[in-house]
């Protein structure tokens, strides 16, 4: 039985956040979108995503401390990590934190869902080698 | 003539001319005992001439005094024209600052019979040079920072103990209570006691004189000669006068620091132990000291609250540009997924329309890149990361992915210059700049040559456009920021100017050069070099 891939998105800008989930789900993703941050860890492992997309600059968050957390928890540590940022310059610093991949907003739809999917391959090939 | 003006001269006139002159004039025989004195003797030592006759010298000048002359006594009496200056004891508790000349008297015989001693009182002459050198110093430290507190700390110290034995500076800073900025003494027990002083009897603002009325009044105050009376009239209590007494004030001057709209603050200068007694010349002094004080303040504030403007603004731009892109990005993202859905589309137009919104977007996201660059630039926040590279391959990606967007044909030439070491996003950044110039430029030409070449030092790139050019007047200012060709009211290309500055400072943070060589009519090449990592000293740099 075919299972979609399932996306966790967590920007708290709204109108982004719509349109993240607009464009995966055209591309068949199960997309959960939320705004919220502060628990991102339960989120995490409630909804179990195959990819989570986490926004930088979050009111009252930071992308990359969230990052450093997930990598701390045994079930979260090998969650492919895509943090997505309007600052290009926080690059960097999001790969330093434990992030896979880092894209700069505004994204190219083919480079976004390339890096998306790059991570679904090489978490279902590669599962548990981290 | 002159042979009988001589002889009205003599003998007598001349002692009298000896005698009238305000420099001490002596002859010394060989056993070190006085033969003759000049009056100037009698005012100095408050002895008659003639008691002096046959004296010692160490008798009259006293053990001190005697043990600094002496090298210059032996060295005369052995036949040596002797200058020196010198500081001796001069009354009680004064000194003085003397030069002397020691002229040796030698018989035919050969033999020193004597020496003429001729010694000046060079004090006041010390004195004024020891202003300048004070007011030189004080000036140079005063420009050598922007940190005015530090080198008004500095300058304070420079005053003790040649101008003054206290020097005190004060600094009125807005909306806040005055900060002493400065008390310097030579003597640290002296300190201690004055620091007592102000902290158990802080002066009254209200006072109509003193500090606090110069910095109100901006006029300075001195008073040559501190009576006793008035240290009574300041004194708090009968404990407080005695402290004050300790100190034995003698003199003072305050100065204030005149900013050009409000009071700065003011330069206190206390005369204690060494006697000094101020007056008009050493006023001008303190005055011409503070005015070179208060130039410096106002630069170093007007330079602090430019910095940080600079500061506010790169964090406004970095917000604003944060804003900016999040609508950015999600027009982007309907305009992607609008191009899907339509994909198939009959309509040629359709395919069209978005994909010019998507150029647009992208041009709007450069646009808020620059100006965030362009800021960090202004504040030394522009940050590279520095990884080794393949410049080919850098060229071949972007020049592959300009391709697709214009209708020029860019052509690669040369060959594969081997690795570079710097920022590869910096430097795509800069290749795009150049690449997207040369297709604005030109836009009734085809072709457009991107030419790498390599030496062991260096790598170059160089890019070519058969387009406008530029005119050989605005060659020298093309990588100034803001910097367009033609005028604002002329103005036909779009863009804010500032993609060749940006290009220009990333290059150069490479320890790399651009340049350009162009004509008008023909076309434009922009080259840049980047040291290859095998060579040593990096290129020196031409652009000004």
């Amino acid at each position: 039985m075919y299972m979609p891939k399932k996306i966790l998105v967590i920007d708290d800008d709204m109108d982004i956040l719509e349109a993240l989930k607009e464009l995966l789900e055209i591309f068949g993703y199960a997309v959960v979108a939320t705004p919220r941050a502060e628990a991102a860890l339960q989120t995490v492992e409630k909804y179990q995503p195959d990819v989570l997309l986490l926004d930088v600059l979050l009111s009252g968050n930071d992308g990359r401390v969230i990052t450093q957390e997930l990598r701390q928890h045994k079930s979260t540590r090998q969650l492919p990590i895509i943090l997505i940022s309007a600052h290009p310059s926080a690059a960097q610093s999001a790969y330093a934190s434990g992030a896979d991949e880092f894209v700069a907003k505004p994204f190219d739809m083919d480079t976004l869902l390339g890096t998306i999917e790059k991570h679904l391959t090489n978490n279902t090939s590669k599962k548990k080698t981290r | 003539m002159l042979d009988s003006d001589h002889a009205t001269l003599t003998p007598l006139p001349l002692l009298r001319i000896i005698d009238s002159t305000p420099v001490l004039v002596a002859y010394i025989d060989a056993q070190e005992r006085y033969q003759f004195n000049n009056k100037t003797y009698e005012e100095w030592f408050g002895k008659s001439r003639t008691s002096l006759t046959g004296k010692h010298l160490k008798t009259l000048l006293g053990t001190k005094t005697y043990q600094i002359v002496r090298p210059y006594v032996r060295a005369a009496l052995k036949g040596n024209k002797v200058t020196y200056e010198s500081t001796v004891p001069y009354k009680e508790d004064e000194t003085r600052d003397i030069q002397g000349v020691y002229i040796p008297d030698i018989a035919p015989s050969g033999k020193v019979r004597g020496f003429i001693s001729v010694v000046r009182d060079i004090t006041e002459q010390k004195r004024v040079e020891h202003v300048l050198q004070f007011l030189t110093e004080a000036s140079r430290v005063l420009a050598s920072s922007l940190d005015y507190k530090t080198t008004l700390r500095r300058v304070a110290h420079l005053a003790v103990p040649k101008i003054a034995d206290w020097c005190v500076v004060t600094i009125a800073e807005p909306n806040s209570p005055n900060e002493q900025l400065a008390l310097a003494h030579v003597d640290p027990k002296k300190l201690k006691l004055a620091r007592e002083l102000q902290r158990r009897y802080p002066s009254d603002p209200k006072q109509k004189r003193g500090i606090h009325q110069v910095m109100r009044t901006g006029k300075s105050e001195v008073l040559n000669d501190i009576p006793d009376q008035l240290l009574v009239a300041a004194a708090h209590d009968a404990h407080h006068l005695k402290l004050i007494r300790q100190l034995a004030l003698k003199s003072y001057m305050i100065v204030p620091l005149k900013g050009t709209r409000r009071s700065l603050g003011a330069i206190t200068f206390i005369s204690a132990e060494s006697g000094r007694k101020y007056g008009k010349q050493d006023l001008l002094m303190a005055e011409e000291l503070a005015s070179h004080a208060a130039l410096a303040i106002e630069n170093a504030r007007l330079y602090t609250s430019a910095t940080q403007a600079l500061q506010d603004r790169e964090t406004f731009l970095s917000i604003a540009s944060h804003e900016l892109k999040t609508p950015i990005t999600s027009m982007k993202v309907y305009a992607q997924i609008l191009g899907k859905l339509l994909r198939g589309n009959p309509d040629p137009k359709i395919s069209q329309y978005l994909r010019k919104i998507n150029d647009q977007v992208d041009k709007q996201t450069k646009l808020i890149e620059d100006l965030l660059n362009i800021s960090k630039i202004q504040v030394g926040k522009f940050k590279f990361e520095v990884k080794e590279f393949d410049l080919w391959q850098l060229i071949v990606e972007t020049v592959e992915a300009l391709q697709a967007t214009t209708d020029h044909r860019i052509v690669i030439q040369g060959k594969p210059a081997g690795k570079i070491k710097g920022d590869k996003d910096r430097i795509g950044q800069v290749i795009i700049n150049l690449l997207t110039n040369a297709i604005k430029y030109s836009p009734d030409a085809q072709e457009i040559i991107v030419a790498v070449s390599a030496t062991p030092r260096q790598a170059t790139v160089a890019v070519r456009d058969f387009g406008i050019g530029i005119a050989k007047k605005n060659l020298k200012n093309i990588f100034n920021r803001f910097y367009q060709v033609g005028n604002s009211q002329q103005k036909t290309y779009p863009g804010l100017g500032i993609g060749l500055y940006v290009s220009a400072e990333i290059i150069e943070r490479h320890h790399g050069r651009i340049w350009v060589t162009s004509r008008q009519g023909k076309g434009s090449t922009f080259s840049f070099s980047l040291p290859r990592p095998t060579a040593k000293k990096p290129i020196k740099h031409r652009r000004k």
